[in-house]
This record gives C-alpha cells, sequence and structure tokens, in this order.
C-alpha cells in the first residue's frame, strides 16, 4: 500500500469515529466498532478519547508501519438511526471484507439520509409532553395546554437551532417559552402547577445523562464526566427559563 | 368569574372612545391594504398591531384587569406578541402578500370581532358588561384572519402564540361560562392547520425519513383530537 | 378491574411519551414499535410496584430499568439495533420530572426567603430531599438498563451483527 491510500484510509476511520463520538454514542461501541472497520481495512488500532478531540493510531499489520491523526469531535445533533446503522457496517465490513470503496460509499449513503422529519417530531413531542403530563396526574385541560406550549417551545428550538445561535441560549429561551405558555392555565382552576412542571421537559438531555452514566461505569471516566457536566449545563439553562416563568408567578403557587 | 366581568365594564367603561379609535382605524387600515397593498401600508399595518398587542398587554391586562389573579403572565404573553411583531416589522418577514385560498374563512374570521358583541347581546348581557372588539380573544380572532387572508408567508411564532390562545378559548368557554370564546376556538383551529400544513409542506422534500402519508396522519389526528375536544366542551357548555 | 385500567393508560401514556422523546433523537423508524412496548412495560411496572407493592420510587425504577434493559437485549437482536438505541427513549418517561421541578422550584422560593427562617428552612429541606431523589433515580436508571449489557456482554456487542448469529 502506498502512502497515499493509507493516508486516505486513515482519514476515513478518523472520520467515521468522530462522527460516531458526536452523534452521541457512549465512548466503549465508538472504540469497539472503530477497531472492527480498522480490522476490515488490515490495521491495529490504538484510540484515545477526549471531550472534544480523538488521537488515534494506527498501525498497518503488514509492513508495521505507524500513522497517527488527531481528529476533532463535530457538534452532531443525536442520532440513533446512524448509531445502529453505523455499528451495523462495521460489522458487515469485518464479516465480509468490504472493499474500501464499497465501504466509503456506504458511509457516506448513511450519512446522508434524511434525518426524521421535523414536522413529525414536532408533533410527536407535543403529544409526548401532553402524555407525561398525564402521567404526573395532570388533568385533560392541562395536557391540552402542555400541548400547545410543547409545541410552540419546541418550534422556537428548532428555529434557533437552524440559526446556529449558542445552545445554552436556545435551551434558556425556548424553556421559557413552553413555561410561559404553561403558565397561562393559572388563570384557570386546574393543575397548572404539573403543567408548568412538564411543558419543559422535552428540553432535558436524557441521552447525554444516560451515555454519560454508562461511559464512567465502563471506565470511561473522562468523556463520561464531560457529556454529564454539558447535560448538567443544559439543565441549568432549563432552570433558568423555568425561573423566569416561576418568578413571575411564584406569589400564587403552592 | 365575578372579578372577570367586572373588570370587562370597568375597562369598558373607562375606554370605550379609545376602542372606537382603534377598530376605526383597523377598518380603515385593512379596507387600504386588500385595496392597494403598497409598502408603506403593510408597515402601517404592522405598527398598528404592534399597537394592538401593547394595548392589549398595558392597557387591558396591566391597568385595567389588575384585580385578576395572573394578569402579570398574560400581560407578558401579549407583550411578547407585540415584540414578535416588532422583530417581524423590522426584518420584514411577512410578507403580507394575498394568496386568494382561503379567502372566504378569512373574512369570516375578520368579522368575528364584530360578532363578538353581537353575541353578548343575543345572550342577553348588556354595555359595559359585555365582550367588546378590542379584546384579547377578538384581537387574535382578527390577527388570524389577517394572516390567513395575506398568507403567502406568515411568521410561525405569531401563529403559534395565536394558537396557544385559542386553546385557552376553549378552556375560557367552560371555565368563565363566556360562550363567545367558542367562536374563536372553532373557527380558528381549522385556519391554523392550514398554517401549519402549508408551512410545512413547502419544505417537504421527497425522500422524508417517515414517508408523507404517516406525516399528514398524524396531522389529521390530530385534528380529530381537537374536533372531538372542541365537541365535549360544546356539549358540556350547553349542559351549563 | 379499575386497576387494570390504570396500569394500562399508565403504559399506554408511557408509550406515547417514549415515542416522542424517543424521536427528537432520530431513532431508526424500526425501533419504534419496540422502543413503545418497552417503555409501557416498564413504566406500568414501576406503577404498579410504586402504588400496590409500597416500593420507593428508587428501588422500583431500577426494577423496571432492568427488565427494559433485558428486553432491549432480547428485541435489539430482531431488528439489528444497538441495546441503547432502544432502552434510552424507553427509559425517558422514567425521568423523575416533577422532582426536577420542584427542586427548582424551591431553589427560587429559598432565594426569595432569606430573612424568613421557617421558609428557608422548609424550602432548604425540600430542595435537598427531591435533588436527591432525581440524581438517584436517574442514576439507578441508567445502571439498572446497562446491567445486562455487562452480563451478556458478548451478545450485546453484536446485536447489529447480520450473520453468524
Amino acid at each position: 500500500m502506498t502512502n497515499d491510500i493509507l493516508l486516505q484510509y486513515t482519514k476515513f476511520i478518523a472520520g467515521y469515529a468522530a462522527h460516531l463520538m458526536g452523534c452521541g454514542i457512549h465512548t466503549s461501541r465508538v472504540i469497539r466498532n472503530t477497531r472492527r472497520i480498522g480490522e476490515s481495512l488490515n490495521f491495529d488500532l490504538q484510540i484515545s478519547v477526549f471531550q472534544k478531540s480523538m488521537i488515534l493510531t494506527m498501525q498497518d499489520k503488514e509492513t508495521q508501519k505507524t500513522f497517527s491523526e488527531v481528529v476533532e469531535i463535530p457538534a452532531l445533533p443525536i442520532s440513533f438511526e446512524h448509531n445502529s446503522e453505523l455499528s451495523a457496517l462495521s460489522w458487515e465490513a469485518v464479516d465480509k471484507r468490504l472493499p474500501f470503496d464499497v465501504l466509503n460509499d456506504k458511509y457516506t449513503k448513511i450519512i446522508s439520509a434524511p434525518r426524521i422529519d421535523p414536522l413529525f417530531v414536532l408533533l410527536l413531542v407535543g403529544f409526548a409532553n401532553a402524555s407525561f403530563c398525564k402521567l404526573f396526574g395532570g388533568d385533560w385541560m392541562s395536557m391540552v395546554i402542555v400541548f400547545s406550549a410543547t409545541i410552540a417551545g419546541f418550534f422556537v428550538r428548532m428555529q434557533m437551532l437552524k440559526k446556529h445561535i449558542n445552545h445554552y441560549i436556545i435551551f434558556i429561551v425556548s424553556s421559557f417559552t413552553a413555561s410561559l405558555l404553561a403558565s397561562t392555565s393559572l388563570i384557570f382552576d386546574i393543575t397548572s402547577d404539573i403543567a408548568i412542571a412538564t411543558s419543559v421537559l422535552y428540553l432535558i438531555p436524557g441521552v447525554p445523562l444516560i451515555n454519560g452514566v454508562i461511559d464512567i461505569v465502563e471506565g470511561h471516566t473522562l468523556t463520561g464526566i464531560s457529556r454529564l457536566t454539558n447535560a448538567f449545563l443544559l439543565i441549568v439553562c432549563v432552570a433558568i427559563g423555568l425561573s423566569i416563568t416561576l418568578l413571575l408567578v411564584h406569589d400564587r403557587l403552592l | 368569574m365575578e372579578i372577570f366581568w367586572r373588570t370587562i365594564a370597568y375597562y369598558n367603561n373607562s375606554t370605550w372612545m379609545f376602542q372606537v379609535v382603534i377598530v376605526l382605524t383597523g377598518i380603515l387600515l385593512t379596507i387600504l391594504l386588500i385595496r392597494k397593498p403598497t409598502q408603506q401600508l403593510k408597515l402601517g399595518m404592522k405598527i398598528y398591531l404592534i399597537g394592538l398587542n401593547i394595548w392589549i398587554a398595558v392597557v387591558y391586562y396591566s391597568i385595567y384587569c389588575r384585580e385578576r389573579d395572573f394578569n402579570n403572565v398574560l400581560s407578558v404573553f401579549w407583550g411578547i406578541m407585540a415584540l414578535i411583531w416588532i422583530g417581524d416589522a423590522i426584518k420584514g418577514h411577512t410578507t403580507f402578500n394575498r394568496t386568494h385560498k382561503h379567502d372566504f374563512l378569512a373574512y369570516l374570521l375578520m368579522l368575528m370581532p364584530f360578532l363578538y358583541p353581537v353575541a353578548s347581546l343575543i345572550r342577553g348581557l348588556s354595555f359595559p358588561e359585555m365582550t367588546s372588539p378590542v379584546m384579547p380573544c377578538s384581537v387574535a380572532v382578527f390577527t388570524i384572519g389577517l394572516l390567513l387572508l395575506f398568507s403567502e408567508r406568515v411568521n410561525m411564532f405569531i401563529v403559534l402564540f395565536l394558537c396557544h390562545w385559542s386553546i385557552i378559548a376553549i378552556s375560557k368557554t367552560y371555565f368563565f361560562d363566556i360562550p363567545e370564546d367558542f367562536l374563536l376556538a372553532s373557527a380558528s383551529v381549522p385556519a391554523l392547520y392550514l398554517f401549519f400544513k402549508e408551512y410545512f409542506v413547502r419544505d417537504l422534500h421527497k425522500d422524508t425519513k417517515p414517508k408523507a402519508k404517516y406525516i399528514n396522519l398524524l396531522l389529521i389526528l390530530l385534528c380529530v383530537i381537537i374536533g372531538i375536544l372542541l365537541t365535549i366542551t360544546l356539549l358540556m357548555a350547553l349542559r351549563k | 378491574m379499575n386497576i387494570a385500567l390504570d396500569i394500562l393508560s399508565d403504559g399506554f401514556f408511557a408509550a406515547i411519551a417514549a415515542i416522542g422523546f424517543g424521536a427528537i433523537s432520530d431513532p431508526p423508524m424500526r425501533a419504534f414499535k419496540f422502543i413503545a412496548l418497552l417503555a409501557a412495560i416498564g413504566h406500568a411496572c414501576r406503577f404498579c410496584l410504586m402504588s400496590y407493592a409500597g416500593m420507593d420510587i428508587a428501588a422500583s425504577s431500577f426494577i423496571s430499568a432492568l427488565i427494559i434493559g433485558f428486553g432491549s437485549l432480547w428485541l435489539g437482536g430482531k431488528i439489528y439495533c444497538p441495546m441503547t438505541v432502544i432502552y434510552i427513549p424507553a427509559l425517558l418517561p422514567m425521568i423523575p420530572g416533577k422532582f426536577a421541578y420542584n427542586t427548582v422550584f424551591s431553589q427560587i422560593m429559598f432565594l426569595q426567603n432569606m430573612k424568613v427562617p421557617e421558609l428557608k428552612a422548609k424550602y432548604m429541606e425540600m430542595f435537598f430531599s427531591n435533588g436527591m431523589v432525581t440524581i438517584t433515580v436517574i442514576f439507578l436508571l441508567a445502571i439498572g438498563a446497562t446491567i445486562p449489557m455487562f452480563i451478556f456482554h458478548s451478545k450485546a456487542f453484536s446485536l447489529t451483527r447480520h450473520i453468524n448469529k
């Protein structure tokens, strides 16, 4: 293998690993999958993962040549679809010994597939938060109000994400919007505290929270803590947005 | 509930002169805008709407409805609406261009503010303890009508806030015993459905993740649920 | 009869919540039915344990998370999805949102009532008890669902493998 080709392989593997890490997959799976891809291309891989970058060292099994690559981990939206498809791809690569071109094509095809439709998500999230309200003991009217508050809040979030605004600001603004709209339920005699409480729950970053715990338990403490810290900061932002609303209405709650 | 009607009476008594001016300006602007939509008129309409929202936020909720609980929340709600309109006027997002697609519903909605007092009179209420054309719900229904008439490109934030307001109107019918608000709820829901559909259908690609069929099914499911909800509220209100 | 209805409606709403919150994270379409199923079973199980067996929220969340974890190990192999793809959305309806909200609420009220000792103490107590429940439950949920991955690690690591099964 010439150096050019090796470099190309190295870049591909690094891109694959960074993409997995960016779209919310726990660290040990990222390492296993990337190793498998490396094995299919006849490389031995060592990986160190940090919060915002990762270092890969690859050794060609034939020539014993070693390459290193440092990649930045991109901030991608969480995608379970990529998680399962790219994991499956790594197995396929190693089981069928896929040649590099085929592998690259399949990879490009997977990551350029359309994401789930925004309107679909918007409506589903509205229903989800409304049923959450029901689970916490809210009545029918609060469910309806939570539904529309969530839709508005989530729409604000989608629009701001499109404009690439800082995500802490996005979380504050959308949690404020959702909780303010939900707090209009206070003028009626219904379970409005439950409505306010549930209206911001769609913002809770559940995936990084659970991934963080998994990482820590599996010994990847560094990435685990960093994931938990990020999730915690986002939760603080949700709390700030919620507090702005609560400060407006607190005198009559409880 | 007594507080509710008392504040309305207080508001109507003290501001009926201003209300007449606001209504007349509104009618004039709307007619002019339909006849000859120039840039100045469009901007004028936005400024009028900004003023209208600020009026509801400050004069109606902060001053005359001070007696009611949580008037500040609603005041902030309408204040944010005014802010969105200011942002819109600066950025020029809403184009106020006609589409002629939903004209009938739009004209109906724009007449609604005048149906409110009529409905009140039919119910046997008398001035000042009755609904008037410059009240949150009438303003909401007027805005929805206006946006529907000029629906080439609308500001979805405003639509969502109005959507929330009509949902509150459904509950108001039930809790405060004002069947007038049922008008708003039942008329604005189809309008909001139209906004939603058009907004998202525009950037719907051929290749969506759940097939377009399923997305539409979900929208229809939502409308069915809202329809059921409206019917139940109507039945409950009638039983009272 | 009433009990059965309660359990069923609890499961139903948990399923909708899981589908909605899962949808934010863009799961494969084929995973939705299993996400809904596991969320319904898990949440209904926690509901039963808490209201009829008298267990506390932490232990019952842990047991439900274990069930969800094993379920995702079994069902993940059928649709070639990693366990986390199924169990993270299924766990989301069990996140104790009411306690999290009360934590934030009591924090604000604590800061507002610094000058009134009784209220200050009351909100301080409320803050810590709610915060503790929130953190413990979230941690136990994650651990509970991950345990099956450690027990059957070779199976868990090859769920997405299409051949040699």
